[in-house]
C-alpha cells in the first residue's frame, strides 16, 4: 500500500478529499482501486438505460452527462458531471440504470467494479461518508435545476448554467475566468435547459449583446463574470464546494 | 377546418417577422421566421407559442404551409377533429 496514487486514482482522491478529511490508508485504499479505461469520442453512450452494470463510471477527462429520452426521442439532460466525479455511484445499490450516461465532450472514464467499490465502502467509513456526500450534492445540483427549468427565464437559465459550469470547472482546477471555454454545445444548452435551439440562440445572442459572454468559433467565454451571476441569479452555495478558488 | 395566417412583425431584435395562425376566429399559434442569426436554419418558420392542447412542442418548418400541416394535424388530435378537409387548406392574409 505504498505505491503513489496514479494519476487517475488521484482525480478520484482529490475529488473526495473535497468534501470529507481521507487518512493514509483511505488513500491507500483508493489508489489500489482495479480501473478499467476507456477513452471515448464526444457525444457516444457510456452506459444505457436499462442495463444492469456491474461497474461504476469515474470521469477522468473531459465532460459527462446523464441524460432521459421520451419515446418520441426528445432528449432530457439530467446533470453535467466533470472530473472526479463517478456519476453512476447508484448502480451499485439501483441495479437497473433508469437514465443513461453519455460523453459531451471527448472523454476518458474508468470504470471501477461494484465489488471494489462495495468492499471499500464496507471497510473505509470517510470514504463512504464522502461518497454519500458527493451523492447529496448531486440531489442539491438536482434541486437547483429543476428551480431553474420551473421557475427562471431563458436568460437566467442559460446564465446559470455557464456559471454552474465554471465554478465547477474551476473547483477543480480545469478553469480560469480568463481562460474558460464552455464545454458545452449548443444541443447540450437547450437539452439541459429545457429550452428550444431556438430560443438558446436568442439567449446567447442576448448574453452577447449585454456583454456578458463572447463567442468565438462557436465557443463561450465568459465576459463579465459579476454581471453573468446576477444575471443568473447564481448563488453557489447549492454546489457545497469547500474550497472555492479565486476567479 | 381551414386555418388562416396572418403576418405580424414581432418585437425579437433579429426574429421580427411572423404569423399568426387562426382555426376560423380562434388563434392557435404564433410564429416566427428565423433569421440569419440562427445559420442554416435561417428562413425556416418556428412555432413559438401554441394556443391549442398538443400544440405545447417548440419545433421549425421549412415554410409556413409545412408549419400549419402539422398544426392542422395536432390540433385533429387534440380534439377529435371529424377531417373533412383535405390538405393544409391555408389562407395566407396580407402583412398589416
Amino acid at each position: 500500500m505504498s505505491n503513489a496514487p496514479s494519476p487517475d486514482h488521484q482525480k478520484l482522491i482529490r475529488q473526495l478529499e473535497g468534501v470529507v478529511q481521507l487518512s493514509n490508508d483511505d488513500r491507500a485504499a483508493l489508489a489500489a482501486l482495479p480501473l478499467r479505461l476507456k477513452s471515448v469520442s464526444e457525444k457516444r453512450d457510456l452506459v444505457r438505460e436499462g442495463s444492469r452494470p456491474v461497474e461504476s463510471c469515474l470521469v477522468l477527462e473531459g465532460v459527462v452527462c446523464r441524460y432521459k429520452m421520451l419515446s418520441s426521442g426528445r432528449r432530457q439532460i439530467v446533470s453535467f458531471h466533470y472530473p472526479g466525479d463517478v456519476p453512476d455511484l447508484q448502480s451499485i445499490y439501483l441495479k437497473t440504470m433508469d437514465h443513461s450516461l453519455a460523453s459531451v465532450t471527448a472523454a476518458r472514464v474508468a470504470f471501477i467494479p461494484h465489488d471494489a467499490m462495495r468492499t471499500i465502502i464496507r471497510a473505509r467509513p470517510d470514504i463512504a461518508d464522502a461518497l454519500l456526500r458527493h451523492t447529496l450534492i448531486d440531489s442539491s445540483i438536482y434541486r437547483e435545476w429543476i428551480v431553474s427549468i420551473g421557475r427562471r427565464s431563458s436568460l437566467e437559465r442559460v446564465a446559470h448554467m455557464i456559471c454552474e459550469c465554471f465554478v465547477r470547472m474551476r473547483a477543480i482546477g480545469l478553469a480560469k475566468q480568463a481562460d474558460f471555454e464552455l464545454p458545452l454545445a449548443q444541443s447540450e444548452l437547450c437539452d439541459s435547459t429545457g429550452l428550444s435551439l431556438v430560443h438558446v440562440n436568442r439567449t446567447l445572442k442576448e448574453l452577447r449583446r449585454l456583454e456578458l459572454i463572447r463567442t468565438v468559433a462557436k465557443v463561450h467565454s465568459i465576459s463579465n463574470w459579476e454581471m453573468l451571476q446576477e444575471t443568473a441569479d447564481f448563488d453557489p452555495g447549492y454546489l457545497h464546494l469547500k474550497r472555492l478558488a479565486p476567479a | 377546418m381551414t386555418l388562416t395566417v396572418q403576418h405580424v412583425r414581432l418585437g425579437y431584435v433579429s426574429d421580427r417577422s411572423g404569423a399568426l395562425i387562426f382555426d376560423e376566429d380562434v388563434l392557435v399559434g404564433v410564429t416566427s421566421q428565423l433569421s440569419e442569426e440562427h445559420g442554416d436554419r435561417v428562413g425556416r418558420w418556428f412555432l413559438e407559442c401554441g394556443l391549442s392542447p398538443g400544440l405545447e412542442i417548440r419545433a421549425d418548418f421549412a415554410d409556413l404551409d409545412e408549419l400549419c400541416v402539422w398544426v392542422q394535424a395536432r390540433l385533429k388530435e387534440g380534439r377529435g377533429w371529424d377531417g373533412r378537409a383535405n390538405g393544409s387548406n391555408v389562407v395566407h392574409f396580407k402583412p398589416r
